[in-house]
This record gives C-alpha cells, sequence and structure tokens, in this order.
C-alpha cells in the first residue's frame, strides 16, 4: 500500500500569496505568472511530462 | 486535451489558466502543436521551481512501483500532481492535489468545484420523481477517460413541508444514502454529504438530523480501465417524512450512461 500524502504542508499553503513564476512557455517567451494572470483568479496546474 | 476544450469556460469566469511540467520547450511546443493547447504551459527544466515551491515529487519511484513500472531516471524531477487556485490578489485559495500523477481532474471539475463557474460541456444527466422527492444524477462529463476522476453529483429536491434522515440515525430508520453498483475498472470513492440539522418531532423522544428542499451529494469515480462505454447504476435509498407521518421506503435507480472518451473521438472523425 501506498503511502497517503498530506499535502497541506508540501508547496504555498492555503491563504499564502502564490511566489512569483516567470519561465518559458511552449513558444519560447517567458511568461510572469502573476504579470499574466493581471488581476484574474488563475489555476496553476503541475503535472508530469508531456513527452512520456 | 480536456483543459484545452474547458478553457473558453474559465475565459468566461476570468480564471487564467497555467501549466507548469519539467519539460523542455521544444516538448511543450510539440504537444501544443499535436494537442491544440492555447494556454501557457511553462517549462520548468531542471525542475528548479518545482524544488524552489517545495513540490518535488518524493514519492514517485514508489508510485511506479505499485503499478509495476520500473524505476527509470527520467521520473525524478516530476512534481506532485495537483493544482493552486488563486484569487485575484494571487493567494491560494484551495489546493486541489491527487495522490499518483495517474489520477487527473477534469477542467469542467475544478471550474464548476473549486471556483464556483458553469461549464458549457455537455453532461450526462437523468432523474426521476415520485411524488414527494426529485432525485436528479449528474456526471460531469457525458465521457470518460482513463484514470480521470468524475464527480458524480446527485441532487434531491424535496417538496415543501418534506424532510430525508441524515446520519447519525437511531436504529429501525433509514438515511439518505447513495450507491454506485461495481464495474470491473470503476473506483467509487466516498460520498460527500452535506451537514443536515437538527429536527425534533413533537411528543418524541429521540432527536434526528435532517436534510429538506434541496440535498446535493457529490461522489468521485474513477474509471481505472480503458475501452467501453458504461451505465453507472446509482441508487439513492431515502425515507420522505413529513410532520404527520412516513412514507415507504424508496430505493430510486438511477442509470446514468458514460462513453469512452476515445471512442467517442473515433466515431467523430468517421
Amino acid at each position: 500500500m501506498n503511502t497517503t500524502i498530506d499535502f497541506t504542508h508540501i508547496g504555498p499553503a492555503v491563504g499564502d500569496l502564490f511566489p512569483d513564476v516567470a519561465l518559458p512557455d511552449q513558444h519560447g517567451r517567458t511568461i510572469d505568472l502573476h504579470q499574466t494572470r493581471a488581476g484574474r483568479r488563475a489555476v496553476v496546474l503541475f503535472h508530469r511530462s508531456a513527452g512520456w | 486535451m480536456e483543459l484545452q476544450r474547458t478553457l473558453p469556460d474559465f475565459a468566461r469566469s476570468g480564471v487564467a489558466l497555467f501549466a507548469i511540467s519539467y519539460d523542455s520547450v521544444a516538448v511543450l511546443a510539440k504537444f501544443a502543436e499535436t494537442h491544440g493547447i492555447h494556454y501557457p504551459l511553462l517549462s520548468d527544466e531542471g525542475s528548479y521551481t518545482i524544488r524552489r515551491l517545495g513540490l518535488f515529487n518524493e514519492h514517485v519511484y514508489e508510485h511506479h512501483a505499485a503499478y509495476g513500472i520500473p524505476k527509470r531516471d527520467m521520473f525524478w524531477g516530476v512534481p506532485y500532481p495537483g493544482a493552486f487556485l488563486l484569487d485575484e490578489e494571487g493567494r491560494v485559495l484551495e489546493k486541489r492535489f491527487q495522490q499518483s500523477y495517474r489520477e487527473r481532474e477534469t477542467g469542467v471539475a475544478i471550474l464548476e468545484h473549486g471556483f464556483g463557474g458553469k461549464s458549457s460541456l455537455p453532461k450526462a444527466e437523468v432523474q426521476t420523481q415520485d411524488e414527494e422527492v426529485t432525485v436528479r444524477a449528474t456526471l460531469e462529463s457525458d465521457s470518460y477517460r482513463w484514470f480521470q476522476r468524475l464527480w458524480l453529483t446527485i441532487e434531491l429536491s424535496l417538496a415543501p413541508g418534506i424532510h430525508v434522515y441524515g446520519q447519525p440515525i437511531p436504529d429501525g430508520y433509514i438515511p439518505l444514502s447513495v450507491d454506485v453498483a461495481p464495474i470491473d475498472g470503476l473506483e467509487v470513492g466516498a460520498p460527500e454529504f452535506p451537514p443536515p440539522h437538527p429536527y425534533r418531532i413533537e411528543g418524541l423522544d429521540e432527536g434526528f438530523v435532517v436534510y429538506e428542499r434541496n440535498v446535493v451529494v457529490s461522489l468521485p469515480l474513477t474509471f481505472t480501465k480503458e475501452g467501453e462505454d458504461q451505465t453507472l447504476h446509482v441508487t439513492v435509498r431515502y425515507q420522505a417524512c413529513s410532520d404527520e407521518g412516513c412514507y415507504p421506503p424508496q430505493a430510486m435507480l438511477l442509470q446514468v450512461p458514460v462513453k469512452a472518451a476515445d471512442l467517442v473521438e473515433w466515431s467523430r472523425r468517421k
């Protein structure tokens, strides 16, 4: 049986300001998450590889 | 992909979408082109951001072992799978993470359960009723994909003055319950009931907790096998009562059809 992971303390916590993230997108353009959000709500999805 | 299909609904709800993985820009470019993805797929090659945010998946080998997948170096570096929901100020509203990357939530679930938005994608919906109670079963999508988590919602509308029992409940009474008949390759999670409220009947010592008017029960379903169209057999049990007395216990059967997603796309291509 796998360990059940408690995500409460993994990554930014509920109520925290999500940290600044700036990474290249699929076109190679650097995307600043909060700047691009431009005051909108957002989903930040973490996923495994798109290559396998 | 499914999230891309939900993108217009996210936009209408004023929600921006970002995905982060450890892939190179080249891998993401190919993926975006193949699947027609228009939201930002961010490349965290080397997993530096994933580490900085404390999301480096330390359990990935353990989960692979459970699926019988051999250990491979390239698996190391993936994040824990899931999503952060942010408010207008950029604060974390909710964390929706999965135990294993095989499980996935749909964009519809994130939008509707997480943000209270409304998706325009087709759902599977059936309804049945007796004189006091209408029962509606809605599966958040009319089709399933392998290891995607789909929420089944059961909504009861009770006539005025009618209540059904919640739990805990004294012996001999029938609480509201929802059961999905087992199907090979279907995992059914525990139903989530809203909190019932206390109810007292004049002249009776026993106390009850009950539901009135509208009751919404949700349960997560995951299909772990690919292939065939399925029908969910959902049984909703309850006993409807008023202050005067009770109706006989009911077991409402709802049959919810759900298609296998790949077959849907295949038949559309033909």
